[in-house]
């Protein structure tokens, strides 16, 4: 009851600071955008409030997590906060690239035909006085290898799998011999960019009153370990509290947590980063919906930096006249819908790639962002992402090589068989495998039907699905919608064989795409190469898995892989909604910019008087 | 008495039982699983295998059902698909704050419909009754979730008397801000404080038909007697009644309004639940409801037993 | 499903089936109903609506299918009475559109529930004994569950279409009826007419239907028209949920919470008109209710 009493108290003064803290201010009239040159005199201390994605909590703190807590809330929002990744993605100009001066390393040595990798540490500390060491990067190897398939982002096949041999040299620096030859932007991004080293010296133990030791050296041992580190992690009520999680070399320690995802974080002063922090206290604040969010938002400034639900965009100037400033966060990723290439009657249909052309020339894309999307998007016409900005996007996949275009469409089907019938059916007149004829396995006519099933729940999708059913009818490609509820939606995103059952629908949107979070390198290999997990489309094209293999075990860039794909179309490109329509207190400066994979980094950020 | 006590504790035993038996047949004979809607769109093939056999959803259903009900039995409600927390220790910190909410509420409720129920018996087919009548029906037939957006729009974004939504942190953070409660408690009361008058109104004018009260009348007794006397002693016991069974609909009540407020309760945990197919939240909160209905109902029956003697002496059918 | 709905299923075991049946011979509660001015106005505004939402689109031609973005969230004027939402769509049209579906749900649920309801009490009843305490005690069983929390489960399972909204919220609400009638078949089974009928051999189903079930014909009919009321409340609350048909189908439940989300940009139009209708509906089914309830002279805590 007295640490309830304590934490409603902590709750209560919380709050209370963060209302004196606002209460002064200068209204209004926002200028420009935020982190740009602070109107007032940057003030040391302080509470920022952070409003968290509806629905989405951070529940686990242990970075070893399962698939079941892998998320955004969790890794990015959450347990980065207090441990860092040895690679940090996230530069100061806003691109998904590798970032030394945050990363706990430097950038790693690929040697012997990028076999080898030499990884060389900084000099972090962690809060008790240890330094981060190599050490720290081994036990985390070791606990997964021994765990592997308990940790969310293991792929068979992968890190671990692909790491023959490592060897510590000394306490900074440790050579990985891999299992053969990979491309270093790959393997850095995509690999070892996953490794969280952790504090050997407190939480290499098996049970909490126990002394720490070498128990991870062994296999049951690593077993064991994890196991406790587990159980811990599975007693939320503590996680304020427990000494394990004050361990931390990041420039934050959670001093309280409470059920329900609402968390308090305190300067750590023993942060060895570029930035320390000048707020005394960051506090995540859980919301079930937008809705309260803005209810909160628009009744009073307890939230430093909150969000704009995209149907209640126009509230921004309200918002603006309450002194805040909306801030568009764009997140790393694509956006497509699906088509089943293993469906028993369209699997062939879809086969061709110049329907997949036309299909994807019917998409009226600019029109999608400036209705549905209400301009809080970018266009998408391939794997990569035109924005934020990037190193990896090429022109050709940028600009589209099949934009909006509704003549060349029908000129596609028109040129390969196909009798045009807008508003009605197009059918198949000219069948075979030809030149000009329809292709393989489809019969004469064989009408241009598909059933295409979309998650309920979401405006824009809804909005956008009913445009594209109309814009496709334009070259007679009828498209019979159907509104799922969005879990009976993704329970069909398994690969799926012709034979299955599961494998019986035809078009799939979920209303999003793909974030690249844990592959932030976008290869694709876990998506369009054959067989693999997510390659839910059952997309299978030898051209395009020698690319992918390219980029993954070669030296060449994403460019032919992008481009390729954006040609091909084996998904319908979409798109790309921002993240958030953030909204940021004009006192709260350092926020930009927003970061490319969600990272919060209020060690950043300052108030202003 | 002691036999009608026996008879419904071993009724309401088989009652727990069938409901647990109905929901959790329900969640796992439908087709899918809760793996995918759990791990989401970037769960590869191992990470849905991994979580079905951690989480023994390979084994036949029977099986699991038994694995659950044991259980239960010794006290383990499982433990959270996606919160990362024990079934138990969700529902312990939840539940009392849904009470908090619901019984302050429903009292409040029965405060104000009482005595409104009365005046609309007494002066029944008069302008009072009609007015009264009138609004209490109008705010029957509002869906609850437009009466507290309502109530949000105005009392806290233009007025900003209230906060637009509840505290977020333990319960003692609940009831050191009381201002947080008044709009949840206040929209909770207003759909059901029309359903209550009615209801007591009836059983007013119910008991005002009764023979007793020709008789007390006859005899000479004061109409302020009859009415506080006799009648409001007689018609307290359907309140009661009501009161007992309101309890399954006070979780459903709560959860629109703790929706809307954001309020940290059992309904908007069964919320989240049911839409995440959170299965162990899920038959964690229909037990617990299960067993408050089924509890509730006893109470409430004898109570009304004890309260009216026309009861007792058919008690005991069904 | 009102808590005084359930509540009326308890309290003495007395039933007042003999003026129930008194009531029902001879059309006696039609004359009583008729004399009701509230209750007839009700009736009158549920066969308003009934016109305005089946009827209306004869004469007032929108188009209900295809999205017209760049005409969204106008504010009514000329051509578009009531504006249009936010993709486009006459309002006015809307609300006819999103009335066939609530009051098809509705009405349909209601049947559902009455049905079952009635057949699954009756029989109990007037059996009695093991079977009777068998199949109570799976209506307590399901009483129990939180209604709205299995819906919103199958929901997300599910597609919500019109025919599944009417099967699920039915399946939910027959549990009222069902204990409503087996109290009526408890008491008139042992009446003289049917322990006649019984050593005349006639069989059970036809006893049943012939005796109980046209004797309790005033309390189904009131219990029927207080599960319209209460459909109405369900499906509007499980569309703020999110849970209801798809686009371009529509309810005043999700016209209303659709709305709402644009409380703050002041659409009015938006909000209003649905919630009204939904308020007029649940408000006009009520005082039917209470007039079918008088006008049978049923014990007004009871059906």
């Amino acid at each position: 009851m007295r640490h309830s009493l304590r934490l409603g108290l902590a709750a209560a003064a919380v709050a209370t600071a963060t209302l004196v803290a606002t209460a002064c201010t200068s209204s209004g009239g926002g200028t420009g955008s935020p982190g740009s040159s602070a109107t007032g005199k940057a003030v040391s201390g302080g509470t920022a409030t952070y409003a968290e994605p509806p629905g989405t909590t951070p529940n686990y703190i242990f970075p070893m997590l399962t698939a079941a807590y892998y998320s955004v809330a969790n890794i990015e929002q959450f347990q980065r906060l207090s441990f860092r990744s040895l690679y940090w993605i996230g530069n100061a100009q806003g691109q998904p690239v590798v970032d030394p001066s945050m990363s706990l390393a430097a950038l790693p040595v690929y040697s012997k035909n990028d076999s080898v990798v030499t990884i060389t540490l900084g000099n972090y500390k962690w809060s008790d006085g240890e330094p981060v060491t190599t050490r720290d990067v081994a036990f985390w190897i070791n606990l997964l290898k021994a765990n592997k398939t308990s940790f969310a982002a293991y792929i068979p096949g992968e890190f671990p799998d692909n790491l023959k041999s490592y060897k510590i040299v000394n306490a900074k620096t440790i050579v990985l011999t891999l299992n053969g030859s990979y491309n270093p932007t790959w393997f850095t991004y995509d690999q070892l960019s996953q490794i969280t080293p952790l504090p050997t010296q407190a939480w290499d133990k098996t049970s909490a009153s126990g002394k720490a030791g070498n128990y991870d050296e062994t296999t049951s041992g690593a077993k064991a370990v994890f196991n406790f580190l587990t159980a811990q992690s599975k007693d939320i009520a503590t996680y304020g509290t427990n000494p394990l999680w004050k361990t931390v070399d990041g420039p934050w320690t959670l001093a309280s947590y409470q059920s329900g995802g609402y968390a308090k974080f305190e300067a750590n002063p023993a942060y060895a980063g570029p930035t320390r922090p000048k707020l005394k206290y960051f506090v995540e604040q859980p919301f079930t919906s937008d809705t309260a969010e803005l209810n909160v938002l628009r009744s009073g400034n307890s939230i430093d930096y909150g969000y704009l639900p995209t149907q209640e965009s126009s509230q921004s100037g309200v918002l603006s006249s309450q002194g805040y400033t909306t801030s568009p966060w764009l997140g790393w990723g694509t956006t497509y819908f699906l088509m089943n290439f293993n469906n028993p009657q369209t699997g062939p249909l879809i086969g061709q790639a110049y329907l997949r052309q036309a299909m994807q020339s019917l998409i009226d894309q600019n029109s999608f962002l400036a209705g549905p999307l209400k301009g809080y998007g970018s266009t998408n016409y391939g794997p990569v992402p035109v924005k934020p900005s990037n190193p990896y996007s090429d022109s050709y996949e940028a600009k589209g090589p099949w934009p909006y275009s509704p003549s060349t469409a029908v000129k596609l089907l028109k040129s390969n068989g196909w009798t045009v019938n807008p508003n009605g059916a197009s059918t198949c007149t000219s069948p075979g495998t030809g030149a000009g004829q329809c292709g393989k396995g489809i019969a004469a006519g064989t009408k241009l039907s598909f059933t295409l099933a979309y998650a309920s729940g979401t405006e824009f999708v809804s909005q956008e699905m009913q445009a594209l059913k109309s814009d496709f009818s334009q070259a007679g490609i009828q498209v019979n919608l159907s509104s799922e509820p969005f879990d009976s939606i993704i329970s069909l995103l398994t690969p799926c064989t012709s034979s299955q059952s599961s494998c019986s629908w035809q078009m799939l949107n979920y209303g999003g795409g793909w974030t690249y979070g844990v592959d932030p390198y976008p290869t694709g290999d876990q998506l369009f190469e054959t067989g693999s997990g997510s390659n839910s489309s059952n997309y299978s094209s030898p051209q395009a898995n020698a690319l992918i293999q390219a980029t993954v075990h070669g030296t060449v860039g994403l460019t032919n892989y992008e481009n390729y794909l954006a040609q091909q179309a084996p998904v319908l490109w979409m798109p790309q909604p921002d993240y958030q329509i953030s909204e940021i207190s004009n006192k709260l400066q350092g926020t930009s910019p927003q970061s490319p994979i969600e990272s919060l980094t209020p060690e950043n950020w300052y108030f202003t008087q | 008495m002691i036999r009608f006590l026996r008879q419904r504790c071993s009724q309401a035993v088989v009652v727990l039982l069938l409901v647990s038996v109905i929901v959790f047949g329900l969640l796992h004979l439908l087709p899918g699983g809760p793996a995918r809607a759990i791990l989401g769109t970037h769960a590869t093939p191992t990470n849905i295998a991994a979580f079905n056999q951690q989480n023994g959803l390979n084994s036949p259903v029977p099986v699991q059902y038994w694995h659950w009900l044991t259980g239960v039995l010794s006290g383990n409600l499982g433990f959270s698909y996606v919160q990362n927390e024990s079934v138990s220790s969700l529902l312990a910190q939840r539940l009392p704050k849904t009470a908090l909410l619901a019984g302050v509420s429903v009292l409040l409720a029965v405060l104000i419909a009482v005595p409104v129920g009365f005046f609309q018996a007494v002066r029944r087919h008069r302008a009072g009754d009609y007015v009264v009548t009138t609004v209490a029906l109008v705010l029957y037939s509002t869906p609850a979730f437009w009466v507290g957006i309502l109530l949000i729009d105005v009392l806290a974004v233009r007025l900003r008397v209230f906060p637009a939504e509840a505290p977020q942190g333990s319960f003692s953070a609940l009831i050191s801000d009381p201002q947080a409660l008044v709009l949840p408690v206040l929209t909770i009361t207003l759909v059901t404080v029309a359903g209550f008058s009615r209801y007591i109104r009836s059983s007013v004018l119910d008991e005002l038909a009764q023979d007793y009260v020709r008789m007390a009348r006859s005899k000479g007794a004061s109409r302020r007697v009859i009415l506080f006397g006799h009648v409001l002693r007689n018609a307290a016991g359907p309140v009661v009644t009501l009161l007992g069974l309101s309890l399954p609909f006070i979780v459903s009540g709560t959860l629109i309004t703790e929706y809307v407020f954001n309020y940290p309760g059992i309904g908007l945990l069964a919320f989240d639940a049911a839409t995440s197919q959170d299965y162990p939240v899920i038959l964690g909160v229909v037990i617990v409801v299960g067993a408050a209905t089924v509890v509730g109902s006893l109470l409430a029956d004898i109570t009304h037993a004890i309260l009216d003697p026309r009861v007792r002496a058919s008690a005991g059918i069904g | 499903m009102s808590p005084e709905n359930v509540a009326s299923v308890l309290g003495p075991e007395q039933s007042t089936a003999e003026a129930e049946a008194e009531a029902t011979a001879g059309g006696v509660w039609l004359r009583a109903f008729v004399r009701n001015r509230l209750a007839v106005t009700g009736l009158v505004v549920i066969v308003a609506l009934l016109l305005l939402s089946f009827v209306g689109p004869l004469f007032y031609h929108t188009d209900q299918v295809h999205t017209r973005l760049g005409m969204e969230t106008l504010a009514p004027g000329a051509g578009r009475p009531l504006g249009t939402d936010d993709v486009g769509y006459d309002e006015l049209g809307r609300l006819m559109v999103g009335g066939q579906t609530m009051l098809e749900v509705a009405f349909g649920a209601a049947a559902v529930a009455v049905v079952l309801g009635v057949l699954w009490g009756a029989t109990a009843g007037y059996f009695g004994g093991l079977l009777d305490a068998l199949m109570m005690r799976i209506v307590d069983a399901l009483l129990a569950i939180p209604a709205i929390l299995l819906l919103l489960f199958l929901a997300t399972v599910f597609r919500p279409s019109v025919l599944m909204l009417i099967i699920v919220v039915g399946v939910t609400a027959w549990l009222v009826p069902a204990r409503l009638i087996r109290a009526e078949a408890l008491s008139l089974r042992s009446r003289e007419y049917v322990l006649a009928a019984k050593t005349m051999g006639v069989r059970s189903p036809t006893i049943i239907f012939r005796h109980i079930i046209t004797n309790s014909l005033g309390t189904i009919l009131v219990n029927a028209t207080l599960q319209v009321a209460d459909a109405i409340l369900l499906v509007a609350a499980l569309s703020f949920l999110g849970l209801g048909v798809a686009p371009p189908a529509t309810n005043w439940g999700a016209m209303l919470s659709d709305g709402l989300n644009y409380t703050y940009s002041g659409f009015w139009w938006l909000t209003y008109p649905p919630g009204i209708a939904i308020v007029l509906t649940v408000l006009a089914f009520n005082v039917v209710g209470d007039g079918l309830r008088d006008a049978f002279g049923l014990d007004t805590r009871r059906g």
